[in-house]
Parts: structure tokens; C-alpha cells; sequence
């Protein structure tokens, strides 16, 4: 036995830490999407999800179909609006076993922006392994700031 | 051949006690239910990642303290603001005095992105 086989063998040692400890992460983002208002002309599409080491959040404003199109679909057209128009927000909520309650681990400001798409994400804020999940609020303004908040499920991950 | 077995078998028992260690200290305890979304007071983490304690007691804040729950600007007022700047992630930590002393009060901090 050489020292390049020990150097393999102790090479090994952080993978299957990795492994053995790591068996709770899971390789896929956790979404959540819905229209959050509908009027009939002006619709507000939430898609917030949580990856695991990115939160985002999307804020689409979309309208019916316009007149002689075919088919006839709700909230499935790019209804632009001017800059500032649009607005994202989110927040990283991580699971607290010490007290039984979820903890505000990170947030952002309002984002704003304009056309029919606005996209907001940042790196997560790091707050230890946990239960993570994430709120988004996505906004349009039309005579007044329409739209909501969705909620993602949680899951485990490691930072 | 064997030396080569044997050191492997030492690495994986020494992963696996790691690994199991390490999920033990970090606490796997499920969730037991959602977030209230419309929620008047939260619990907020600190830079340990656990509850934040500020002069030993746990700290709650107003859910306005985080920020509104609706866009606080007007389209006009928000199409002035250059889109390169971006608001910065925000962290709660507990105010400190000029002694360095915690006031028992918690403040959002603003924080590079990625970093607690």
C-alpha cells in the first residue's frame, strides 16, 4: 500500500460524508404558479419557486384573448405595461424546531420593472440546514397595485 | 489489496458517523404547519440560523417591519429608480448600543446576496 492508495482512501473521506449526511437534500426546485387576479381583462400570473440555493419569484400581466383570435383562452396573453408597472417580492421562511414556528431567514425589497414579464431572484441568504420554503408576492398596477402572494411547499435543504 | 479494504471500510464507518452526526445537530424535525400568510407578528432568523435572541429573550417582529405586503411605490415613482439598483437582501440581527451592548430590539440589515 503506497501513500497515493491512502491519499485515494481519505479522498473518499468528505464524499461519503457528503453522502451519508446529504441523504435529505433533494435535486429539484420546489414551484408554485397561479393567476393571483383575473378580471377578465387583466390577469396577474404568480410562478414563485425555491431551488436550492436561488429563490425567484416571476410576476407575468397577462390578458384574455384579443378580438377574431382563435381559440378563445383566458389570462394566456403578454399584456405590456410600462416600466414600473410590474413588481416582485420574496421571502425565505426556514422551519425553527427550537420554538416550533417558522423564521423569516432573508428578504428583498420590491422589485420593479415594466413589459409583460418581470423576473426577480437572488441567492438564498444561508441560514443553516432546515426546512425552507418561500413566499412571493407579484403585483400589476392597473389603477390600483393588483395581485398576491403564493407559497411554495417546504423542503429540506443545506444551507 | 486488503489495506486498501480496510482503510475504505474505515472512511465509509467514519462518513457514516459523520454524516449522522452532523443531521442530528442541525435537527430534522418536520414541519407541523404553514406559515400564517396573514400573520401580524414572525419569528425571524439569526445569524446561527436558529431563532433570534435578543438579550437572551426570543425576538418577533412586526410582519410590516419586513417590508409591505403590497408594492409601497407608485409606477411613476418606481420607473425614477435606475433599474441597476437592486434592493440587497435584508437579515435581522439584534441592535446593539454604542457599548455593544444588545437593546433587546431587532433591526434588518442589508446583506450581500448569498451571504448570511
Amino acid at each position: 500500500m503506497g501513500k497515493l492508495s491512502m491519499r485515494k482512501a481519505l479522498a473518499l473521506v468528505p464524499a461519503l460524508a457528503a453522502l451519508a449526511g446529504g441523504g435529505g437534500a433533494q435535486a429539484h426546485s420546489l414551484v408554485t404558479s397561479g393567476n393571483v387576479y383575473d378580471n377578465g381583462n387583466q390577469c396577474v400570473h404568480n410562478w414563485t419557486a425555491q431551488a436550492h440555493s436561488y429563490n425567484s419569484v416571476v410576476v407575468h400581466s397577462l390578458t384574455n384573448t384579443p378580438p377574431f383570435h382563435f381559440p378563445l383562452s383566458n389570462c394566456t396573453y403578454s399584456n405590456s405595461k410600462p416600466p414600473g408597472y410590474l413588481a416582485g417580492r420574496w421571502e425565505s421562511w426556514k422551519w425553527g424546531p427550537n420554538v416550533g414556528a417558522w423564521l423569516v431567514c432573508g428578504t428583498q425589497g420590491w422589485n420593479y420593472g415594466g413589459g409583460s414579464e418581470l423576473q426577480v431572484g437572488r441567492p438564498t441568504t444561508g441560514c443553516g440546514g432546515g426546512y425552507y420554503l418561500l413566499q412571493g408576492g407579484a403585483y400589476v398596477y392597473n389603477g390600483g397595485w393588483l395581485g398576491g402572494w403564493l407559497m411554495t411547499d417546504y423542503e429540506w435543504l443545506w444551507s | 489489496m486488503r489495506q486498501r479494504l480496510i482503510l475504505l471500510g474505515i472512511a465509509a464507518v467514519l462518513a457514516a458517523v459523520l454524516g449522522v452526526g452532523y443531521a442530528a445537530s442541525v435537527g430534522n424535525e418536520e414541519p407541523t404547519h404553514a406559515p400564517s400568510l396573514a400573520a401580524e407578528e414572525v419569528y425571524v432568523a439569526g445569524p446561527d440560523g436558529e431563532a433570534l435572541k435578543c438579550n437572551g429573550k426570543l425576538a418577533k417582529v412586526k410582519r410590516s417591519a419586513l417590508g409591505s405586503r403590497t408594492p409601497p411605490l407608485t409606477p411613476e415613482e418606481a420607473a425614477q429608480q435606475s433599474v441597476l439598483v437592486r434592493p440587497r437582501v435584508k437579515v435581522a440581527r439584534c441592535e446593539r448600543n454604542a457599548k455593544g451592548d444588545e437593546t433587546g430590539r431587532v433591526v434588518f440589515v442589508e446583506t450581500a446576496a448569498g451571504a448570511p
